[in-house]
């Protein structure tokens, strides 16, 4: 999953991520500012005990400023932090959601690897590393409306992307990334709504992933999905589209079974057909929020559904592109043995392609 | 319909006819009413705009964290992380001048990336992040008239710099009135531009709506000791009620003309009904009711005051243009840097001058009214009714005039209520009734005692004028009062703005001791808070010439609930140089001693009487990240600071706030130093500051027109004040004359020459100026004192020493007579054209 932000003239003050990348833990589950950009993506399904779903988003990104003369004072810009909180209310079709940026300032926002601490403003993931390669995360962030206090555990060890250490994007090997997963956390705690605090609990999913240089030529925008299913088994996969809504090569995927054992897929190893579009009132970007995926390796023919249509994320500065970040629930078999689940879906790059550059465009409306 | 022809006949008519006297009085109402209007106007527009400078952006917040020096920003890191639903913004605030326009504006550092409630405004920008990053971008008002994209060029603290227009601020939208001048940058920006790296000015909190717990108490735990946490705008609240009392003595002044427009409006309507008794009795006689007759007059004051009104809202209109430019610059010189907003006419200031206007006619006529609507019929006729009176009830007003001279002395010793001292106004205002009502009398003296001394110089024509006058006591005593109470006011005022500019003076002397001083340019505002790299300092002191550098350095603090200001300089330095005069302490040594080595500080007279803070007191002062308690060593003189100055010595502030950086430094030359030339050496070594070196006199003489500009605004309405009652004066001089036309015939006709009855009018004039003169010279003096001794005291808390301005005194006397004696000229004019015989015909 990428979602470039703004990027700085030129790469060649960053780190490229290149082939045998050497992970070490906890450190790189924190920052890494050598690189160009580089999020933390919390999102989940949950219910409260009387039943009533929800869905979560809450992403910390950083993104690199070239620096152009050295620092003369904490506030001067080398890293912008953008964080986004979302929640689905599906009883009530409702969706929140906000956005914070700041820049790192004296202590404004950062992923620090001594205090342990993802954080924008008072939002935050704060990790204790208690139990070994599972750490546990508590996610804090109010915003207008709605608040989120979460406890989450993993059920199983993380798992990195791809091969090598990389996950490729782009065939000459300008884009690609580290990509770290939690793929299964048990989420409690306290969920406030207008008001109203639930208790809940659900499944989280938890994305790290850094990385210098953008989108190829011809490439628009990307799909993502995220599985979790009730035989205990997830699946990410993830495809790079091109204008015609074609997956290019570029398109693969990731099966974890239960004990955390991982399986790389090719994108020649499934199918990811798109189904009934949603049409954004707000954008006027046309969703496909409904697919299909087979993957005839593993047995597993499933169909995605939304819990609801409208879950678009817009950044009211134009900070970020515009992308859909929804909760979903899955349908389908394996080997003819019935398998549902849940999971989130992403899709960018569908009310125009996703610029990369900086913003020269001034914020709409204004 | 009887109603309307009643009123016509007995009172529109004749206005009509008297066309010069009309206009005269009418012409005084509206000088007084336009005034006042004009005070109002300029009061609103010159403090308006201060409280948009600051408060735009301040938009909804709920608190403030203000700290001495400056609050470590590392504070703001963690405040922004305190969970829950507080939102936080950070601000830099200075100063700049912006170069070629010469316009000093404030200057705030904003977060333009993470001030999420800065960016949901439609007035303040909220540009794209790759501006931001473009580190010389400036956000500016329309009125500082440049363009998007265009540099403009800052004068900051003691250097140049340049940057690039981002965009201009849509003031428009602002709400809560017009948007002072600004530059708005980014923070990171600002701290490097007006050096304040590592350090906020001022944080503020922002609740959700509708917020109603209490969330001091967890804020206060993230700050420093020495911080304050406040109600958002408390600062503003505190300037704003110094200039409340600012602004009511300003207001109290603009009502003097007023005053002297209601003894003219009582003069005239006054006149009236003496002249119409005829008219009176034969209405009566046909059956009209005495509230009719009084309803009647009444209109007559009604009318004139309407017509002063509706004239006076433009005329104070265009004067308040001239009174913004004083009073803003009054209001920068005492306490805030501020360009005066628009002058704007708001259905209010039409119901003020209609009030105000109409309000003191009614009040003015009320007497005159109820003589009119008093007489009988058959008394009507009677004509020497009213002197009669006036000479029997004589007495009584010498009685009624002590009593309330008494209260109003009383009145003097009273308490001001909220800094503004209503009492001592009230008690002026008594004083001024009291000489009002002795008028009479005194003129009645003084005309007597001049019928002799007239005699001499003037002749027949002295002596004629003396007793004509005398036999009209009634109505010359209104007139003599109304100029004597102009006269009062503007010598009293005189002697307040005298003394206390020779009391200013003479503590310049003595406290400015060195011989240059050296400042950051373009600093104007009493709260501009520019300050002076090290490097000047260093450079100063390595010059040849320079035998000692004395670092001052100023703060605005905040002390039981009003600002003040504490400063810092050597101490020692200071002491072995200059004389400071005490009000309360031990021996000078011992205070200087006491001040170098502990933590004690000098505070000022007027911080002594604002707080009742005195020596041997310890005080607790919020400096830096601390709480520190001083000891009050002594109580100085001081004229510099209204709000209060306090002064401890250089190195234990910075034991405090360690922030070396002075804000202007004093520079005492070596025995036999050439002054020129070590001034225009020590220019050349710090050429590439922006500074300015002044020598010891120059700073004396600016300091002095820096006075003389405060106190412009009351000496200008003291000369619209005299213009009045010299209208009045001449009106008053006209109903003479038309009045004794016959015996000015009789004059002729027993073989006076033109020549002589115009000598006899003019005579006139001349004693009632003197008289005037008389009066309002004794009057003057004793208004003066309340001013010293009691407004002054309670308004501001300085002690005046007592000096006579002889110069000032003369002079205006002078004119006063001057006036007296032009006021006489048309009448005079008047009386010897008329025709004798036709004269005596008309009897």
């Amino acid at each position: 999953m990428v979602l470039p932000l703004l990027a700085a003239i030129g790469l060649s003050a960053f780190e490229p991520v290149v082939p045998g990348y050497e992970f070490a833990f906890p450190r790189d589950h924190f920052e890494h500012p050598r690189f160009e950009h580089e999020w933390w993506y919390y999102t989940g399904n949950l219910r409260d005990s009387s039943g009533r779903p929800f869905g979560f988003e809450l992403t910390f990104f950083r993104l690199a400023v070239e620096p152009g003369k050295p620092p003369e004072t904490a506030w001067d810009v080398s890293q912008v932090y953008l964080a986004h909180l979302a929640v689905s209310d599906v009883a009530s079709g409702k969706f929140h959601r906000a956005e914070r940026i700041n820049r790192r300032g004296p202590g404004l926002a950062g992923a620090s690897e001594t205090e342990k601490v993802i954080w924008n403003g008072n939002w935050s993931a704060t990790w204790e590393f208690d139990r070994p390669g599972r750490p546990a995360q508590r996610l804090q962030a109010a915003a207008a409306g709605m608040s989120i206090d979460l406890q989450l555990d993993p059920s199983r060890p993380f798992v990195i992307h791809g091969e090598d250490g990389i996950a490729r994007k782009q065939a000459d090997g300008g884009t690609a990334s580290h990509y770290v997963s939690f793929t299964r956390l048990r989420a409690t705690g306290r969920l406030g709504l207008d008001g109203e605090l639930y208790d809940v609990e659900g499944s989280a999913w938890m994305d790290h992933e850094f990385s210098t240089g953008g989108l190829a030529e011809g490439q628009t925008g990307w799909t993502w999905l995220s599985i979790q299913l009730d035989d205990g088994n997830d699946l990410m996969v993830y495809g790079m589209r091109d204008a015609q809504g074609n997956h290019d090569a570029f398109t693969f995927g990731t099966f974890v079974d239960r004990d955390g054992q991982k399986v790389s897929l090719a994108g020649s190893e499934f199918t990811l057909s798109p189904g009934r579009t949603w049409r954004s009132s707000e954008t006027g970007a046309e969703y496909p929020v409904e697919w299909s995926l087979e993957i005839p390796k593993l047995g597993y023919r499933l169909a995605c559904q939304p819990l609801m249509d409208r879950q678009e994320v817009v950044s009211p500065r134009n900070a970020a592109p515009v992308y859909w970040e929804g909760a979903v629930r899955y349908r389908g078999d394996r080997r003819g043995e019935p398998v549902k689940g849940v999971g989130y879906l992403e899709m960018t790059g569908y009310d125009k392609p996703v610029e990369l550059g900086v913003r020269d465009s001034p914020p709409e409306g204004r | 319909m009887r109603h309307a022809q009643l009123l016509y006949r007995l009172i529109v008519r004749p206005l009509l006819r008297e066309k010069a006297r009309t206009t005269l009085t009418v012409l005084a109402v509206a000088l007084g009413v336009s005034v006042v209007v004009a005070i109002d106007l300029a009061g609103e527009a010159s403090t308006n705009s201060f409280r948009s400078s600051i408060e735009t952006l301040q938009g909804s917040a709920s608190y403030e964290i203000h700290q001495v020096g400056g609050i470590p920003e590392a504070v703001f890191g963690e405040l922004v992380r305190m969970p829950g639903p507080l939102r936080f913004s950070a601000r830099i605030e200075g100063f700049g001048t912006v170069l070629g326009r010469g316009e000093r504006v404030p200057v705030f550092g904003v977060d333009l990336i993470g001030d999420a409630l800065l960016s949901e405004r439609g007035d303040l920008p909220a540009p794209a992040l790759s501006d931001i990053m473009d580190s010389d971008a400036v956000w500016v008002t329309p009125s500082l008239g440049v363009a998007e994209g265009e540099e403009v060029q800052l004068l900051v603290n003691d250097r140049t710099e340049t940057f690039t227009v981002g965009g201009v601020i849509d003031t428009s939208q602002a709400d809560g009135g017009p948007v002072g001048a600004m530059v708005v940058m980014d923070l990171s920006e600002a701290q490097r531009a007006l050096d304040r790296v590592g350090r906020l000015d001022r944080i503020y909190v922002h609740e959700p709506d509708g917020e109603e717990r209490d969330r001091s108490e967890a804020i206060r735990q993230h700050l420093p000791p020495g911080a304050v946490l406040s109600a958002a705008g408390v600062r503003s609240q505190q300037s704003r009620a110094m200039l409340r009392a600012f602004r009511w003595n300003v207001r109290v002044l603009s009502y003097i003309a007023l005053i002297v427009g209601a003894f003219l409006i009582y003069n005239t309507v006054s006149v009236s009904v003496v002249r119409r008794r005829p008219q009176i009795g034969v209405v009566r006689a046909l059956g009209a009711s005495r509230s009719m007759v009084r309803v009647a007059f009444l209109a007559e004051g009604c009318l004139l005051g309407a017509a002063g009104a509706a004239l006076g809202l433009p005329l104070g209109r265009a004067l308040a243009i001239g009174a913004v430019e004083t009073m803003g610059r009054t209001v920068q010189a005492l306490y805030v840097s501020s360009a005066p907003g628009e002058i704007g006419i708001r259905p209010l200031t039409g119901a003020l001058a209609a009030c105000v206007g109409i309000g003191i006619a009614l009040a003015a006529s009320w007497w005159p009214a109820r003589e009119a609507a008093g007489a009988t019929p058959s008394e009507a006729m009677a004509r020497a009714r009213l002197e009669y009176d006036a000479a029997t009830t004589r007495g009584k007003w010498a009685w009624r005039a002590l009593g309330c001279a008494i209260v109003s002395a009383g009145l003097c010793l009273l308490p001001a209520w909220e800094r503004i001292p209503f009492a001592g106004y009230v008690g002026a205002l008594g004083l001024v009734a009291s000489a009002a009502m002795l008028t009479p009398r005194v003129s009645a003296a003084c005309l007597k005692a001049s019928e002799r001394l007239f005699t001499l110089p003037f002749g027949v024509a002295g002596m004629l004028g003396a007793r004509s006058l005398a036999a009209s006591l009634a109505r010359t005593s209104v007139i003599v009062a109304a100029m004597s109470i102009a006269t009062a006011m503007m010598i009293s005022v005189g002697i307040m703005v005298g003394s206390f500019r020779e009391t200013v003076d003479l503590w310049i002397q003595e406290e400015l001791r060195a011989d240059l001083y050296l400042r950051p340019e373009g600093v104007e505002g009493s709260n501009d808070r520019a300050t002076l790299s090290p490097a000047v300092v260093t450079k100063v002191e390595g010059s040849r010439h320079v035998a000692a550098v004395d670092r001052f350095r100023t703060y605005d603090i905040s002390y039981g609930g009003l600002p003040a200001t504490l400063a810092s300089r050597d101490i020692r330095l200071h002491a072995a140089r200059s004389t400071t005069r005490f009000l309360e302490g031990p021996e000078p040594d011992t205070i200087w001693d006491q001040l170098a080595t502990s933590d004690s500080l000098i505070v000022s007279e007027p911080f002594n009487r604002k707080h009742d803070v005195h020596v041997g007191d310890t005080i607790e002062l919020r400096l830096g990240s601390n709480r520190v308690g001083f000891t009050v060593a002594a109580v100085n003189y001081s004229y510099a600071r209204e709000e209060g100055l306090l002064m401890c010595d250089r190195s234990i502030l910075q034991r405090y706030i360690p922030d070396s950086r002075p804000s202007s430094i004093a520079i005492y030359l070596k025995p036999g130093a050439d002054i020129v030339q070590a001034q225009e050496e020590i220019a050349r070594s710090v050429a590439m500051h922006n500074v300015q070196i002044v020598r010891n006199r120059e700073v004396r003489e600016r300091s002095l027109v820096v006075f003389d500009r405060t106190f412009a605004i009351a000496y200008a309405l003291e000369a619209v004040a005299i213009v009045v009652a010299i209208l009045g004066m001449a009106g008053a001089l006209l109903t003479l004359v038309l009045d004794r036309r016959a015996e000015l015939g009789v004059l002729r006709v027993l073989g006076a020459t033109k020549a002589q009855v115009r000598s006899l009018v003019l005579a006139q004039s001349g004693m009632l100026g003197l008289v005037s003169n008389l009066i309002g010279c004794l009057l003057g003096g004793a208004l003066s004192l309340v001013l010293i001794k009691v407004i002054n005291k309670q308004s501001f808390g300085w002690t005046i020493q007592f000096h006579w301005p002889v110069g000032f005194l003369l002079a205006a006397l002078t004119a006063v007579y001057g006036a007296s004696l032009v006021a006489g000229v048309y009448p005079a004019r008047i009386a010897a054209a008329r025709d004798p015989i036709e004269v005596l015909h008309e009897e």
